[in-house]
């Protein structure tokens, strides 16, 4: 009996030592303190253990999304991981969570074979409004409290935050990443608030300029009145006083980006006093919306109706007369045998001319936002295709975040499948997907870059000199220079080449008038990013296929604007 | 081989009967052709769903190929000729019924986008479907002489076949593998029923046209021995 037990045990440690050899999901974490915005892109961090040799792997984050009439859409995340013997690995990445009703899946998978997953239900987990994070601050009602080591980054995963409350912490703190996701985050539209005060001998002692480049004002110094730390400043230039009490600003607010920077001059927030609302950031749902109409308005050039209808129409009358003629010429038969053949050549050559035979129809629509004070500038861009065949599609994408755009109207319509992002690095994206014939897809892209053009006004010399430097390596296209209500027309800027002119050798032209002069496309993609306030700025197109990588046999068409503000 | 020669010699493809068969099957399967061709406009993929035509165009063809082949095989035992003229005749006329519509085939291959190896994969399997049914209206023709019974046995005939190759004998049925074909689907993992198809297509003809011959042979010793000539 006791032989029995042992030989048992031994076949069960035999069964089992291949499974722990095999690599394991050890934790998963999730948004922020597992809090997250639905929709949003959220940070997962998936710690691995790994007991047997050597192995590369690959990470895979999913979700399945059934619709109303049970259709599923699957959204997989993927990425390669090498482990080491006895490697505990960490791994953090951002992550679409679009539905509340459906667990997250993270698998690890070896040659596309399953080796283990987990699920985690997040149905309990989600926030119905963006998410405000509180940094050594106290306890606050819909605030999440974070310490400064778990701040994300990459600037993705700030995308389901709307504010950052900051409170008596050193900023030097934050690490290098950290900072400039954080810069990212802001610029894209988030909402920084410096609760000061008492707070402000930490947060000034920072080294460097980043911090000191955020806030509203310069010379900060700590004042008492009636026996309240009070911060006091000198205003910098483009930010402003947005709450005063007893004459003294409680509040500064300066614009970065499409963000800001709020510093509240106590280190507490008065009850009576509301941070100021602003109007809602625009909506990545409007790009989405704006790429489906560029590619419904593409025209794809199709072998002409006409031609096929009226060769196949002239066939079959000629079959026709020829039936009349068959009793008094017997070889009549093989004249139409070689007619069918030789028409069959011809609508062979005619369907397969250089014009029609591309796959791919596309438009790539973008904007480039590039501020003059600021290190890094934020580059959004759709792409839209339309598939002439049904393939496996291999995209290359240079951008930090790429996720499919599934319009309702389409949806309805047609199964938007399933795809395969693979992060191949930091600012690489790999898609996989299977294109069906006469099918179309939209994909949106983002990504912070270094400026790819510098402008500046010399307003010191006079007449004033505009100076641009085209650091990218395409053309910079009809570029306008405004200042304030006025536009000036610039021109041309080549690859890696600076331009130098006095204002007064430029050519004013009117707003309505430079509108009227853009081509459809260009009219189109400027309603809709242009920022027709910024002073000065230059406009100009950067039509280039950096962000995806073009296949072979596609046409595409770019439009992709860029506005420098501020110079 | 010289009776063979003598058989292509004698062919006769056009004749006022099938001259109409001929045009009917261009005229009714030309409209949904016509009518699945894209106009150079905007991306309509994006629009309302909407009855594809092209999908019509492959059962129209499909359908009305099986159904004038089958057709053929009737008025072929009509004829007084010799077993191999008969049916060098029979099935020359499907495969010019197949010769004459190219290039509509060529036109779908254009409109689909799918490869040139898929298209003349579908043809060659239709044409034999075609030969297959056919040799089966030939013996039908031979064994019935009523025009009426004809009519009645070769469409129930038919009509059992198509619906039974959906549950049994799935290779046999024109509409899975030329949906197979024609779709979007990867024939990779399909070479096994593909060639099962072919196969089993092209014994059918081979066993089909031993058994007619035997049966025109017969027919024409009857013949013979009635006193009548060939």
């Amino acid at each position: 009996m006791r032989r029995i037990c042992a030989w048992g045990l031994v076949t069960m440690a035999l069964a089992a030592a291949p499974v722990l050899a095999q690599p394991q999901i050890e934790s998963v974490e999730l948004g922020f303190n597992g809090r997250f915005l639905p929709g949003a892109l959220t940070p997962l961090v998936v710690t691995l253990r790994h007991r047997g040799p050597a192995q590369s792997v690959h990470l895979e984050v999913s979700q399945e999304i059934r619709d109303f009439t049970e259709r599923s859409f699957s959204e997989r995340l993927r990425m390669s991981v090498s482990l080491a013997p006895g490697a505990r690995k960490t791994i953090s990445l951002d992550f679409p969570i679009r539905s509340v009703g459906a667990p997250v899946r993270v698998a690890l998978l070896a040659e596309d074979q399953e080796i283990t997953h987990t699920e985690i239900v997040v149905r309990e987990r989600w926030s119905e409004t963006p998410l405000i994070l509180g940094l050594a601050v106290g306890q606050m009602p819909s605030l999440e409290p974070l310490a400064p080591e778990d701040l994300p980054r990459r600037w993705t995963s700030y995308e389901g935050v709307s504010r950052i409350v900051w409170g008596r912490l050193d900023p030097a703190q934050l690490s290098a990443e950290q900072r400039s996701a954080l810069l990212g985050w802001l610029l894209r539209g988030g909402e920084l608030v410096i609760v000061s005060g008492e707070n402000w001998y930490e947060q000034s002692s920072a080294e460097g300029t980043w911090w000191a480049d955020l806030l509203p004002i310069t010379n900060g110094r700590v004042m008492r009145h009636q026996e309240t730390a009070w911060l006091e400043g000198d205003l910098r230039a483009g930010a402003r006083v947005v709450v005063s009490a007893a004459g003294r600003p409680v509040m500064w607010e300066r614009p970065v980006g499409q963000g800001r920077v709020l510093l509240v001059a106590l280190a507490t927030l008065p009850e009576s006093i509301k941070l100021p609302e602003r109007s809602p950031p625009e909506r990545a749902s409007e790009g989405d919306h704006a790429i489906i109409r560029a590619l419904g308005a593409l025209v794809v050039p199709f072998p002409a109706r006409e031609v096929i209808g009226g060769l196949l129409l002239a066939f079959v009358i000629g079959v026709g007369i020829s039936g009349l003629l068959a009793t008094h010429r017997r070889k009549i038969s093989l004249g139409i045998a070689l007619a069918a053949v030789a028409l069959s050549v011809v609508l062979f050559q005619y369907q397969h001319r250089p014009e029609f035979s591309n796959e791919r129809y596309a438009v790539h629509i973008g904007v480039v936002r590039i501020w003059s004070d600021q290190p890094i500038a934020w580059e959004q861009d759709w792409y839209g295709v339309f598939f002439r065949r049904s393939q496996d599609e291999r995209f290359v994408v240079a951008a930090d975040s790429v996720r499919a755009v599934k319009p309702a109207l389409w949806a309805a319509a047609h199964p938007a499948g399933e795809f395969i992002a693979e992060i191949v690095s930091p600012q690489a994206r790999v898609l996989h997907f299977r294109s069906m014939r006469d099918s179309v897809r939209f994909f949106s892209a983002e990504r912070m870059t270094e400026p790819l053009v510098q402008f500046t006004v010399h307003s010191a010399v006079t007449p004033p000199q505009i100076w641009v430097y085209n650091r990218s390596s395409v053309i910079l296209q009809d570029a306008v220079v405004r200042i304030g209500q006025d536009l000036y027309r610039l021109g041309t800027v080549a690859a890696q080449t600076e331009l130098r002119r006095p204002l007064s050798e430029l050519s004013r032209i009117s707003p309505a008038e430079w509108l009227a002069s853009l081509p459809e496309g260009r009219r189109m993609v400027w309603q809709q990013w242009g920022d027709r306030n910024a002073s000065p700025a230059l406009i100009g197109w950067l039509e280039d296929g950096s962000v995806w990588a073009k296949a072979d046999r596609e046409a595409r068409t770019v439009l992709r604007l860029v506005t420098v503000s501020g110079g | 081989m010289r009776s063979a020669r003598d058989a292509l010699a004698h062919l006769e493809l056009i004749t006022p009967t099938t001259w109409s068969v001929y045009v009917s099957y261009l005229v009714l399967t030309g409209v949904p052709l016509l009518m699945a061709v894209p106009s150079s406009a905007r991306i309509d993929a994006l629009s309302e769903p909407r009855l594809s035509m092209a999908p019509i165009f492959v059962t129209a063809a499909t359908v009305l190929f099986t159904v004038y082949s089958l057709n053929f095989g009737p008025a072929h035992a009509k004829l007084r000729r010799s077993p191999q003229e008969i049916h060098t005749s029979l099935l020359g006329h499907v495969g010019f019924l197949m010769l004459l519509s190219l290039p509509y085939w060529t036109v779908f291959e254009g409109l689909s986008g799918l490869s040139l190896a898929r298209i003349v994969g579908a043809l060659v399997y239709l044409t034999l479907y075609g030969s297959c049914w056919a040799v089966i209206g030939l013996a039908i023709g031979l064994r019935w002489p009523s025009e009426i019974t004809q009519f009645n046995v070769k469409y129930a005939l038919l009509i059992v076949s198509v619906i039974t190759t959906f549950f049994a004998l799935r290779p046999l049925n024109p509409f899975l593998v030329l949906s197979l074909l024609l779709g979007e689907g990867s024939l990779r993992e399909q070479w096994g029923f593909l060639i099962v198809a072919y196969g089993s297509l092209g014994a059918g003809v081979s066993l089909l046209l031993r058994w007619t011959l035997r049966l025109l042979n017969r027919r024409d010793r009857d013949i013979i021995a009635e006193g009548g000539t060939l």
